[in-house]
């Protein structure tokens, strides 16, 4: 087989200097991988093989702000190579195995650590804002203040970020397919179903916390700066773009 | 330039709307009408004076009323572009009370712009009398004393190398 050539399932071997991983997820975070596994004793085949290769990588969902959570699920995946028991992609295995690759497929088993984060206000000092908008809207959070009568401080020290995070765990069952070649061209991807703890709808809580990040503000004198609530109905109104000024006086 | 880049222009076009920008509650209008005397000092003169004060003076009175922060550096940075006395004055002023390192630095530079023999004065009695003598001499700024940064070391020799024809750069 050379480079290029179509594989079952319509994907191709690319042409990368080495080894990449296309998952479903959104975010690969950490991956580490092993050997092939053993060749195991095809007569016998009591069980699949089991790859000897585990992923750790962590998935981003969803965004950061207020009604919305940032979550990060680190896993543990298992996964379970089947290749031997259909006759047809163990052929292209063993052609593989010629050129020092192999093709691998089969069920994974994941183990899921998910970890809900939310923005429960922003600070500046002493002057509380509850936000009303996602942190990721570029260079710009609004929201309304925790309290109205609240003096917006005339020389802000600090921003102060409070967020909150929940751990929780669960798991689930996926699919995975990878085919290398020479140990050096790989090209691969797992897809995991939703998690079974999830579908039933059973949220294990490990713990609700939270933390408050805490930023001098004007580090940079480009770094954000912080309107006061307007006069009409009050607003926090945190921009990193400051307006463009002017200077245009009058002709003497 | 793109939208998310650019939130606003504000045209200031009256002495009025000039002084209230630079005094203004919203901190980004302030900031950025700092920066627009910053770059353009001679545009923020021409504004003249409301109610008997110019732009120098107010940028004076704001950075005396305002501890460190963000703010007071943006203060500093805009008022010392300017030559005028007053500017001169206020770095003297801020030499003299300044409580954190980093609001120092401009300000020695500022003060190293004025002509030579008026440094002398101003700088003797910090360089020649040791460690009380900075500040003031009732009461000392804050930040003096707080090794290493020492009178000797700290200010004493790189001044007086000025003062007395030496090559420092700042």
């Amino acid at each position: 087989m050379n480079r290029g050539d179509a594989l079952p399932g319509g994907a191709t071997i690319a042409s990368l200097a080495g080894s990449v991983m296309i998952t479903a997820a959104n975010t690969v975070v950490f991956w580490c991988l092993g050997g092939s596994g053993g060749s195991g004793d095809a007569a016998v085949k009591p069980f699949p093989e089991q790859k000897n290769f585990y992923g750790i990588f962590t998935t981003g969902t969803s965004d950061l702000g207020t009604g919305t959570k940032l979550i990060l699920e680190p896993k543990l995946s298992i996964p379970f190579n089947i290749v031997e028991y259909i006759e047809e992609l163990e052929a292209i295995d063993a052609a593989l195995h010629a050129l020092g690759g192999e093709l691998a497929f089969g069920p994974t088993l994941w183990l899921g650590f998910p970890v809900a984060y939310d923005v429960q206000s922003v600070a500046v000092d002493a002057f509380v804002c509850n936000l009303t908008n996602s942190l990721n809207t570029p260079s710009k959070l609004i929201g309304t203040p925790a309290d109205p009568t609240a003096t917006f401080p005339a020389d802000p020290k600090n921003l102060n970020l409070t967020l909150g995070y929940s751990t929780g765990f669960d798991f689930g069952i996926g699919i995975y397919g990878e085919v290398s070649i020479l140990k050096i061209f790989s090209l691969g991807g797992e897809y995991d179903f939703p998690g079974l703890l999830a579908l039933l709808g059973i949220s294990p809580a490990g713990g609700s916390y939270t933390h408050t990040l805490t930023q001098t503000i004007g580090t940079k004198l480009t770094a954000a700066m912080i309107s006061p609530p307007a006069s009409s109905g009050g607003a926090c109104n945190l921009s990193t773009n400051p307006p463009r000024v002017v200077l245009a006086p009058p002709p003497r | 330039m793109s939208a998310d880049t650019v939130d606003e222009e504000v045209r200031l076009d009256t002495p009025e709307a000039f002084f209230q920008a630079l005094r203004s509650p919203d901190l980004r209008l302030r900031m950025a009408t700092l920066g627009a005397v910053y770059r353009e000092p001679q545009a923020a003169l021409a504004f003249g004076t409301v109610a008997g004060e110019d732009v120098v003076a107010l940028l004076a009175t704001d950075l005396k009323g305002t501890g460190s922060s963000v703010l007071h550096a943006a203060l500093a940075q805009t008022l010392f572009v300017f030559d005028d006395p007053g500017s001169l004055e206020a770095a003297q002023w801020e030499f003299a009370h300044a409580t954190e390192l980093d609001d120092l630095l401009p300000t020695v530079r500022r003060i190293f712009r004025a002509p030579h023999p008026s440094q002398v004065p101003f700088f003797l009695p910090f360089c020649g009398r040791g460690r009380t003598s900075f500040g003031s001499d009732s009461q000392p700024g804050p930040w003096w004393g707080n090794p290493p940064w020492s009178p000797e070391n700290a200010f004493g020799l790189p001044c007086l190398q000025e003062m007395w024809g030496g090559n420092l750069r700042l």
